[in-house]
């Protein structure tokens, strides 16, 4: 497992706070998604008084068993301040749907999620702000070092659509009715570049 | 992998990124991560579904089960099994040949007999609707066929 | 290690590598994963099923 230094924003004090990136998830990791994430996303669930996070019933520890052993399958997380802060997980099996990469390889994003404490949704100030770029950074890194020249897809949640599209430069591709309707999003090789500018 | 950013790219790209839902996946319902239990009595909801629907059709176009089983080039006890019995998986290369009969997209009919993850939203719901609404009796009533018709637009709905 | 690979065996790697814009590693990698993937999801005897949605049509990919 590889430690990268990243930086998140706390919001309360507007100062840049060190955090680790890994390039897996570790017990440790799915300890701290257990104790902490997983009861918040319950206690939204139960209670008909709040509102639902779109995510709040995927279960990491699973993901992490399924698909632990596989060279294709890729995890990743972001602690700070001892605290789980954001989980991935890709693939690089899958091919790019865009005309100009159409079947080319790409990391395709199979979930990412930020802690509920991070969510706008869930916190009326987020405590931090950073963690999806820092992801889809991440996923480019691992595109290139893998040959695939920065290429990523995904399929958004709803809320997160204007994210992908505004924020990180993705181009939309539509709703992917063989997928649960979510939209598909993919980024190329151009695109990864601008990204990783911070353009 | 290993990142080697510098510090001030992540406070650009924390700016970038502000306040923001960052979700990709698995949407919101889906049953994707359900215990196995679940996932098998999902099947067999769609599976009676599926088994009416080809009965149905098949009562629609005037075809006994050794008709349908002829024009699709399948055995006449595979669509007998079909028809009658939810927990009977048919093979792939049955469901193919039934969807060119009925001229809907086979994608959808491998979702409704259980043999590929249901990903098409809401039709496991609308499969149930059309099973608890059509009986499968000698010639459709009128309401057997008003069913039937609102379900094969279902199945026929475009891609967006 | 060294892969012994006949001419035949090398034309189709080096045809995948241009297609797929990869290096020969790049492709034998990517062939390596793929086959682990499809091993562990896929019983004996099982079959993968390739379909073309626009023509409603599909072929077999029989895995032993």
């Amino acid at each position: 497992m590889t430690e990268s230094k990243v930086y998140l924003l706390e919001s309360k004090s507007g100062d840049l706070v060190e955090a680790s990136l890994f390039d897996d998830i570790q017990d440790e990791h799915l300890e701290l998604w257990s104790s902490t994430w997983a009861p918040l996303m319950r206690s939204f669930r139960e209670s008909l008084d709040t509102f639902t996070p779109e995510d709040s019933h995927w279960n990491w520890k699973d993901k992490v068993s399924e698909w632990r052993n596989f060279l294709g399958y890729q995890f990743y997380s972001i602690v700070c301040s001892g605290e789980l802060q954001g989980l991935m997980l890709t693939t690089d099996l899958y091919s790019a749907r865009i005309q100009e990469q159409f079947g080319k390889p790409i990391v395709y994003v199979h979930l990412l999620s930020t802690a509920p404490w991070n969510r706008p949704e869930l916190e009326p100030v987020p405590r931090y702000k950073g963690v999806g770029r820092i992801l889809i950074l991440c996923a480019t890194q691992a595109s290139i070092e893998i040959g695939y020249k920065g290429r990523v897809g995904l399929h958004s949640l709803p809320k997160a659509e204007v994210f992908y599209e505004k924020k990180c430069g993705f181009t939309r591709l539509g709703k992917d009715s063989s997928y649960y309707n979510l939209t598909y999003f993919e980024l190329t090789q151009t695109q990864a570049e601008s990204f990783r500018r911070n353009y | 992998m290993k990142l080697q950013f510098q510090k001030d790219w992540f406070a650009k790209s924390a700016e970038i990124e502000g306040v923001s839902e960052v979700g990709a996946g698995l949407p919101p319902n889906c049953h994707a991560l359900e215990p196995l239990a679940r996932e098998a009595i999902s099947v067999l909801d769609t599976r009676i579904a599926f088994g009416q629907f080809v009965e149905l059709w098949r009562r629609n176009t005037g075809w006994n089960p050794e008709r349908l089983a002829c024009e699709a080039g399948i055995e006449t006890e595979e669509v007998l099994e079909i028809e009658h019995d939810p927990h009977y998986e048919p093979e792939p290369d049955a469901i193919f040949k039934l969807a060119r009969v009925f001229d809907v997209p086979a994608q959808k009919l491998l979702e409704l007999a259980g043999l590929v993850t249901n990903r098409t939203p809401q039709l496991r719901e609308e499969a149930i609707r059309f099973a608890a609404r059509s009986e499968s009796i000698s010639a459709l009533t009128e309401p057997e066929k008003e069913a039937f018709e609102a379900f094969v637009a279902t199945l026929n709905t475009e891609k967006a | 290690m060294t892969l012994n690979l006949t001419v035949k065996e090398m034309e189709v790697l080096e045809e995948l590598a241009q297609k797929k814009d990869l290096s020969k590693t790049g492709v034998m990698k990517l062939a390596l994963r793929l086959l682990q993937t499809i091993d562990a999801r896929i019983e004996p005897g099982k079959k993968l099923l390739v379909e073309d949605e626009s023509k409603n049509e599909k072929s077999e990919l029989v895995i032993l």
